[in-house]
């Protein structure tokens, strides 16, 4: 063999191990997908904390690796297989709702505490969505696709608009579906000042969007520190398999409230959080490849997550109105929207479409009501769905 | 031709509507007792402080020289700040210091470094 040969054939060899020898179309759109998501992060601002951590992800999963070379997320003894642990095991969305409890005040809450059923109210959508992801099929050519109840179960929760309880739910219910839920929750939740707009202007009147609410009256600091014992007590109650979410937000929370254990709250609500939210971010973006992302049943998923959160917004909206009904102080309606447990951007919805009738009317803290509130019954919810759907 | 269909056969099974609808009752029960409690929680918190009452607060000193408005204001800042019980003995008004201050600052002006030209 000639040495030019050999340089040909090496060459040849190289090419084998390169990513460019099995880049196929789907990998490429997924790429694209993730320029958009990080697009929409840097220029956009749209959930940058998310976009950025999964779009890269998502270009990580998507670069082909040569055969005996672990590198995926799903190659066993890869690096990046033993950071998807914590994902297909749900360890980082409690520690995300740690983080979450230390950050959290829930003194507008309890100081309105009606607007708790706005939270309940607006979980409709899980509950609708995991009905019809139960009922819809999807056929092309002589395959059909439907849902197991597990996995309908999985799909539902994205309508809690939860991105940690989604992906908990899932990698508890339907571990293959994990990808394209956790995708379509934070997609969903990027995009709520998009989405819940229309909807909430469509189901109310301008008089009710003009409602001016009542101060919410000052929290002492021993009703901040009851609260979460007593809360967890009763939620986790009621639905034993919220423990787990539940029990680290209110933990957290305590951390928060009690005022002696200041350190571990700052820990949990900065670098312990922005480690996890990095982590998960990434690990979900880099578990999307194309061969198994790009199927049927992701395009329907995302089109059911559209759905639920459409109807959870639908929910908590149309709740408040029937509340009006009963209640003699007035609940302007668009914080009903607020029900879904985007924490803060659904609130902040509510605040500029509040504003954009009256400037003068501020919503922002009557809205952290319900939105809190959503993010204790979603979790709920994810808890009776888990303990019913996993015997 | 891809094609949606719906089927409501798996709706009338145990984990269809049934679920459902005893999933949403579980959140509305679950948040409700928590409102229950949120509705009652000022009166515990009222009871457990009168059971253990907190020190009484120091008294307000007379102050003929700031007014009351002033005195509130500077209190709510220090409280914001401290965010631990505290008191507070002496407000220090910058008129006190105004000759110090005035000759420290021609103290320090007078050990200004001239710029020379190389």
């Amino acid at each position: 063999m000639s040495v030019f040969e050999s340089i040909t054939t090496k060459i040849a060899q190289f090419w084998e191990t390169t990513a460019f020898a099995g880049l196929e179309p789907g990998n490429v759109i997924m790429i694209a997908i993730a320029g958009c998501f990080i697009y929409l992060a840097i220029a956009k601002h749209y959930e940058p904390l998310l976009l950025v951590p999964i779009g890269f992800g998502i270009i990580v999963g998507n670069i082909p690796s040569s055969a005996g070379v672990s590198l995926s997320v799903y190659d066993e003894g890869s690096v990046l297989r033993y950071l998807y642990f914590g994902v297909e095991q749900g360890i980082y969305p409690p520690l995300i709702f740690l983080g979450i409890g230390a950050m959290t005040d829930f003194s507008t809450m309890l100081s309105n505490p009606k607007l708790v059923l706005l939270g309940a109210a607006a979980q409709v959508g899980v509950f609708l969505t995991y009905l019809g992801a139960l009922a819809v099929s999807f056929s092309f050519g002589e395959t059909t696709l439907s849902f197991s109840p597990q996995q309908a179960g999985a799909i539902g929760i994205i309508g809690g608009a939860d991105g940690p309880t989604a992906i908990f739910l899932s990698s508890k219910l339907a571990p293959d579906l994990l990808g394209a839920i956790a995708i379509a929750a934070y997609s969903y939740m990027a995009l709520v000042p998009v989405i819940q707009p229309p909807i909430m202007r469509m189901l109310t009147t301008r008089q009710e969007r003009l409602i001016r609410m009542k101060p919410s009256r000052e929290v002492s600091k021993l009703e901040r520190i009851l609260f979460p014992i007593v809360a967890f007590l009763i939620c986790t109650t009621m639905a034993p398999g919220a423990i787990v979410l539940i029990g680290m937000l209110f933990f957290g929370n305590l951390m928060k409230e009690c005022a002696v254990t200041d350190r571990l709250a700052l820990t949990a609500r900065s670098a312990m959080i922005d480690i996890v939210t990095m982590l998960l971010g990434f690990c979900v973006g880099a578990s999307t490849n194309a061969q198994r992302f790009l199927q049927p049943q992701s395009i329907l998923i995302f089109v059911l997550g559209a759905l639920s959160f459409a109807v959870a917004t639908a929910g908590g909206v149309l709740f408040a109105k029937l509340m009006n009904l009963f209640f003699k102080e007035k609940i302007n309606p668009l914080v009903g929207a607020a029900g879904v447990s985007a924490v803060p951007d659904s609130a902040r919805v509510v605040q500029m479409v509040g504003q954009q009738e009256d400037p003068g009317n501020f919503l922002l803290m009557h809205a952290m009501a319900p939105n809190v509130a959503g993010v204790i019954g979603s979790a709920i919810a994810a808890g009776v769905l888990w303990s019913q759907l996993a015997l | 031709m891809p094609t949606i269909e719906f089927n409501l056969e798996p709706l009338t099974g145990e984990h269809g509507l049934a679920l459902a609808v005893t999933g949403m009752l579980v959140v509305f029960l679950a948040l409700a007792l928590v409102v229950t409690f949120i509705t009652v929680l000022p009166r515990i918190a009222s009871w457990l402080s009168r059971a253990h009452p907190s020190p009484a607060p120091a008294m307000p000193v007379e102050d003929e020289q700031l007014p009351e408005e002033l005195l509130v204001v500077i209190a709510a800042a220090v409280a914001e700040v401290v965010r631990h019980p505290h008191r507070i003995v002496h407000i220090r008004t910058p008129g006190d210091m105004s000759w110090s201050l005035e000759a420290r600052l021609q103290h320090h002006q007078s050990h200004k470094i001239p710029h020379r030209d190389r």
